[in-house]
């Protein structure tokens, strides 16, 4: 039958939106037996999307029923792109947004939402709340959920991915550590990054769209600094998996560090050689210690032997040792070259070999690392950038009287800091702005001076800024004893001659687009492909030069990142009612203290003001992705923040739209395709009908031994009361009748499902008491049914194929784990009062109409009750269950039965009828294959006759004697 | 010692009360064995009778408002049963307010808690609680 084809091929039906009708359908067609997919655009939710009627107690039930139905496939947050005819049938295109929480695996423990550091300011009278929300039971299937709005812009400008917004919002919630953890889970140099980073995401904060953007980097300086002070080294994390090929990078500054940082976690064993004595590169031969301590420097990476980077330092590769050596000779799998940028460019004018006169680099490196004290009396600094600036600064803690720089543009278009300049100017150095050198002017075998010329700007050249042109005419002289070029950098070509593949361009290292060289196995990084750089365009090169090493050592699959990614629509407004508030300032020393000693200028925030300036923080991509609610839920695993917007394309049956759908390109009204246009109404029927008598649930004959054994779940270990589940158990298995105790962390993940199962089809005992938070153990889905209690026993019944009788229930996490009012006592005796009486429940003897195991092997099996067993009165014939399955059922009480009819009479299934015995008198008879355990026969029974699991009469009377027995564990 | 009361509850609206409130913090060490039925229509005086046998001081039968059953049932049986009851727990000397019979919406945790809370403490007569 071509329906059954496109059946088993996978077709499914597609209900496009989650509103009342579309919420029914899916049901009704999913209780068919139809593949159902709903999606919607928002969240299935009565209060997030209106989907439902005014009555929640009434309406909320559905939605768990849909949620945990095994046919129904719910997608949120999903956009209809197209639907269109494709083969035999149709197929829908989808674009999903990910969804951290698996409603599969989110206990509802609400462990994820305190932790979030996230405060969503309140609005539109809603009251303010957490990124993360766990929304009341009653409202809907509670399953925690994460607001978010793409990556904020201060992640994504960072040319390393730091997550900016996360680590800014945990120092607003005074968790420094845990901050600083987020951050070096990118940066392994936060407190150097702290205090030298050119901080690209302050320029894309949009808090400076109000007022000032946030202190970002400062922020991060102020984490890092305090676990100095704390003297509470990191803990480095250990790889998940140990590798056993070694890489050799070759320069320790930031782009070589980040590389082997990069490197180690992935599990490399790392070697990086340095030719100075020290590690560090620029950060510690460029740098004035007055911006970055060389304490600092010394700190952090020193904290790289303890994640395991050996850090040879006075080995001058290219001299000491050949690149090729390191691959052929020393047993590396590859190499990274990131030697940086470390000579200075000559500026090509007379005299610029003139004693006095000197590159910044070299100048710098001097007194870094040299021990340089003495400077001349008037000091000109040629350059406009943070090199230009920091010799300017240094020269005058070094004793100059007069210091000036001299930039041939204007201030705008100076590459240097803005805070920096500023500093300059504070510290009386001049700016001679529009001016370049012409020469050096000699005087007594060394500098006396420049002759200098007046520029104007021209056109903007190739790199956007406006080009400088001499004034005719112009020539001047500035007197200097000490000249500084600070007019860029370059590598060092002397290194790499003579190394197969290797191609200099212009002096840097020419690479392809994953970073490596002409030779397979070597790869470069950092200043020297990219020229002189800021820091963290050093390190971001080292880390994609570091996955790029990862790929080609592993020949795994492996995309470099591109931090710029995002979902974040920068163009939405603002939110309204933000009260402008100054960026707060960290303190500095008094420009007289500057200028007499290298002594750091700034200091780091004190603690209230790193809290209040992060919490200036607007939280722009909402979830901060900081992984705090990862961590708390722990064993779950219900929370992974790692997914991306996706396009699914799902093969379809039919398509149904509700109203509550957006429109598609095609698929209005209910579609379907089967053949030539098949009348829907009758081919669903059909299905219906199919489906019905295919799907009746197949459940295990369980012959275990007598007993009862008693599973306490912790809820993800989240119960108030979790120190008395221990005990718990231990007591409960002193019960007579009780064959063990075990607890489980989530019953309602599919784990834990197999674990209650596992005893039961193994046959070590016949029924279990499970002490979750489930109050029943029948199908039905009332009023107080939660998300978690529906997965539960779909897991068990639908899952495993457990039968309903081998189960007993007991809400013990709502009832008395979870009551914070009770103390330990109360909760203690009521615990073990409900453990007893459930215990009792599960003791009491369940007659059911199981019978015995069918045959197996024969594909048909026999119902029990052979032929005698009553068929639905539309005289449809009962459907065979699978062997090695019974069914089990309502039984009816022979003695008790009136044969009155009333059950016959309410039974929504038809599934009993009455049988003639020998009195005359008829008795009532339960067909097992039809009975879903309603209860309703039960309920509607003059004399109690019925029985069924859970509230059976025996169950009734056994709950009271266990109650008044004084039987406690 | 506190009295000891058994509360026979419906599965539906009044389980539902009575969850809503635990939720939301309620302690329920007051609130007496409760006994959890597909639907009060089931409870019949044989139960009732066995709760005051093995010692209950008072029962407390729970179902949903009349026109709510989820069942479709009326409760007219079930309330023929209560004064049925009635007139044996009277014959067995057991005062007929020891017997609380009270329907509640699913919304109305706190009435319903109130409600058990008046019977448990005893402190005035059945009828006066019941609604």
């Amino acid at each position: 039958m071509p329906l059954r084809k496109t059946l088993l091929h996978g077709h499914r039906v597609l209900i496009a939106g989650a509103d009342a009708g579309g919420v029914r359908l899916a049901l009704e067609l999913a209780d068919a037996g139809l593949p159902i997919t709903l999606c919607t655009q928002g969240t299935l939710s009565p209060e997030a999307g209106g989907a439902l009627g005014s009555s929640l107690y009434d309406e909320v039930p559905l939605l768990i029923a849909l949620r945990n139905h095994p046919g129904v496939e719910v997608i949120e947050a999903a956009q209809i792109e197209a639907i269109e005819p494709r083969g035999d049938g149709l197929a829908a295109r989808l674009r999903v947004r990910p969804q951290p929480v698996d409603p599969a695996r989110c206990t509802a423990c609400g462990k994820c939402v305190p932790v979030c550091p996230v405060d969503i300011p309140a609005a539109a009278g809603h009251p303010s709340h957490r990124a993360v929300t766990l929304p009341p039971a009653d409202l809907g299937p509670q399953i925690a959920r994460i607001a978010k709005a793409g990556r904020a812009p201060c992640r994504t400008a960072c040319p390393i991915g730091v997550n900016a917004q996360g680590y800014v919002a945990l120092i607003a919630k005074g968790r420094h550590r845990e901050a600083l953890a987020l951050v070096r889970d990118r940066n392994p140099l936060p407190g150097i990054c702290g205090r030298v980073c050119t901080h690209p995401c302050e320029a894309a904060c949009r808090r400076g769209e109000v007022d000032e953007p946030v202190a970002i980097c400062r922020l991060k300086r102020y984490a890092a600094d305090l676990e100095i002070s704390e003297k509470i080294p990191f803990a480095w994390p250990a790889p998940l998996v140990e590798r056993e090929e070694r890489i050799a990078v070759v320069g320790a500054g930031p782009a070589g560090l980040t590389a082997a940082y990069e490197l180690c976690r992935i599990g490399y064993r790392v070697t990086v050689f340095e030719a100075q004595l020290s590690a560090g590169g620029l950060l510690r031969s460029g740098i004035p210690e007055y911006r970055l301590p060389r304490a600092v420097i010394d700190y952090e990476i020193g904290l790289f032997a303890a994640m395991g980077v050996e850090i040879r330092t006075g080995v001058r590769v290219g001299q000491d040792i050949a690149v090729d050596r390191l691959l052929n000779g020393e047993g590396f799998s590859a190499v990274i070259l990131a030697t940086g940028a470390p000579k200075d460019r000559s500026p090509g004018i007379p005299g610029e070999g003139l004693p006095g006169a000197q590159g910044a680099l070299a100048f710098l490196s001097e007194v870094n690392l040299g021990g340089r004290t003495a400077v001349g009396r008037h000091v000109v600094v040629v350059g406009g950038g943070n090199s230009a600036i920091d010799a300017a600064r240094v020269a005058v803690r070094l004793g100059a009287e007069k210091v000036t720089i001299l930039y041939r543009r204007g201030e705008e278009e100076m590459p240097a800091q803005n805070e920096e300049i500023e500093a300059a100017r504070a510290e009386g150095i001049a700016l001679r702005l529009l001016t370049s050198p012409v020469s050096v002017l000699e005087g007594g075998g060394r500098v006396r001076g420049l002759r200098c010329v007046t520029m104007s700007l021209g056109e903007p050249d190739a790199s956007g800024r406006r080009r400088p042109e001499p004034l005719p005419g112009s020539e001047h002289d500035l007197e200097a004893e000490t000249v500084i070029f600070a007019i860029g950098q370059q590598g060092d070509a002397d290194l790499l001659g003579g190394v197969d593949g290797i191609v200099l361009d212009g002096g840097r290292i020419a690479i392809d687009d994953r970073q490596k060289t002409g030779h397979t196995h070597i790869f470069a990084a950092g200043d020297a492909v990219r020229g002189p750089d800021s820091v963290i365009w050093a390190m971001a090169e080292g880390q994609r030069a570091a996955l790029a090493v990862h790929a080609s050592v592993s020949g795994e699959t492996v995309a470099l990142p591109d931090w710029t990614r995002t979902d974040y629509d920068r163009s939405t407004s603002l939110r309204s009612g933000i009260v402008k508030t100054k960026r707060r300032k960290v303190p500095h020393l008094t420009i007289a203290r500057r200028c007499s000693s290298f002594t750091e200028v700034e200091a780091r925030y004190r603690e209230k003001d790193a809290i209040a300036e992060a919490s200036r923080c607007l939280q722009c991509g909402i979830c901060c992705e900081c992984g705090a609610c990862v961590t708390a839920c722990g064993e779950a695993c219900a929370i992974d923040h790692a997914g991306t917007t996706a396009t699914l394309t799902l093969p379809l049956l039919a398509a149904v739209r509700t109203d509550d759908a957006e429109p598609v390109a095609a698929g209005a009204g209910l579609l379907l395709f089967d053949g030539p246009a098949p009348d829907a109404a009758a081919l669903l029927d059909r299905l219906r009908d199919d489906a019905r008598a295919a799907q009746r649930v197949r459940r295990r004959t369980i012959a275990g031994a007598p007993g009862v054994h008693v599973y306490l779940c912790t809820c993800n270990d989240s119960v108030h009361h979790r120190d008395l589940v221990e005990p718990l158990a231990a007591a409960a298995r002193a019960l007579p009748g009780v064959a063990g105790a075990t607890i489980v962390n989530a019953a309602c993940q599919q784990g834990g499902g197999q674990a209650l199962a596992a005893g039961l089809i193994a046959g070590e005992h016949g029924r279990i008491l499970l002490a979750a938070c489930l109050c029943c153990p029948l199908e039905i889905l009332c009023g107080s049914c939660t998300h978690q209690r529906a997965r539960a026993k779909g897991f068990l019944f639908s899952g495993e194929g457990i039968a309903l009788h081998c189960v007993e229930t007991l809400n013990l996490r709502d009832e008395v784990l979870n009551q914070r009012g009770l103390d330990r006592d109360a909760a203690l005796s009521l615990a073990s009062l409900s453990l007893a009486a459930g215990v009792a429940r599960a003791l009491s003897d369940v007659a059911v109409a199981a019978g015995p195991a069918l045959a197996a092997g024969n594909g048909t099996g026999v119902l029990p009750g052979g032929d005698s067993t009553p068929a639905r009165r539309n005289d449809r014939p009962a459907p065979l269950p699978l062997p090695g399955c019974a069914i089990t059922a309502a039984d009816i009480d022979a003695v008790l039965c009136r044969g009155c009819g009333t059950c016959v009479r309410n039974c929504p299934q038809e599934a009993i009828d009455l049988q003639p015995r020998l009195s005359g008198i008829p008795v009532a008879r339960v067909a097992p294959a039809w009975c879903t355990l309603c209860g309703r026969c039960l309920a509607v029974c003059p004399t109690g006759a019925p029985n069924a699991p859970f509230a059976g009469h025996r169950q009734i009377r056994a709950s009271l004697a266990a109650a008044f027995s004084g039987q406690r564990p | 010692m506190p009295p000891r009361i058994v509360v026979f509850s419906c599965q539906w609206a009044p389980h539902y009360a009575l969850q809503s409130l635990y939720r939301r913090g309620r302690r329920g060490e007051g609130d007496g064995v409760r006994v959890l039925t597909a639907c009060v229509g089931r409870i019949g005086e044989d139960v009732v009778l066995e709760a005051f046998r093995l010692g209950a001081d008072g029962v407390a039968v729970l179902s949903c408002p009349p026109g709510h059953c989820r069942h479709g049932l009326d409760l007219d049986r079930f309330h023929a049963r209560v004064t049925t009851l009635r007139a044996i727990l009277e014959t067995l000397g057991i005062p007929a307010d020891r017997l609380l019979v009270g329907a509640f919406q699913p919304h109305e945790g706190e009435q319903l808690a109130a409600c058990l809370e008046k019977f448990s403490a005893g402190s005035g007569s059945a009828a006066e609680v019941e609604r």
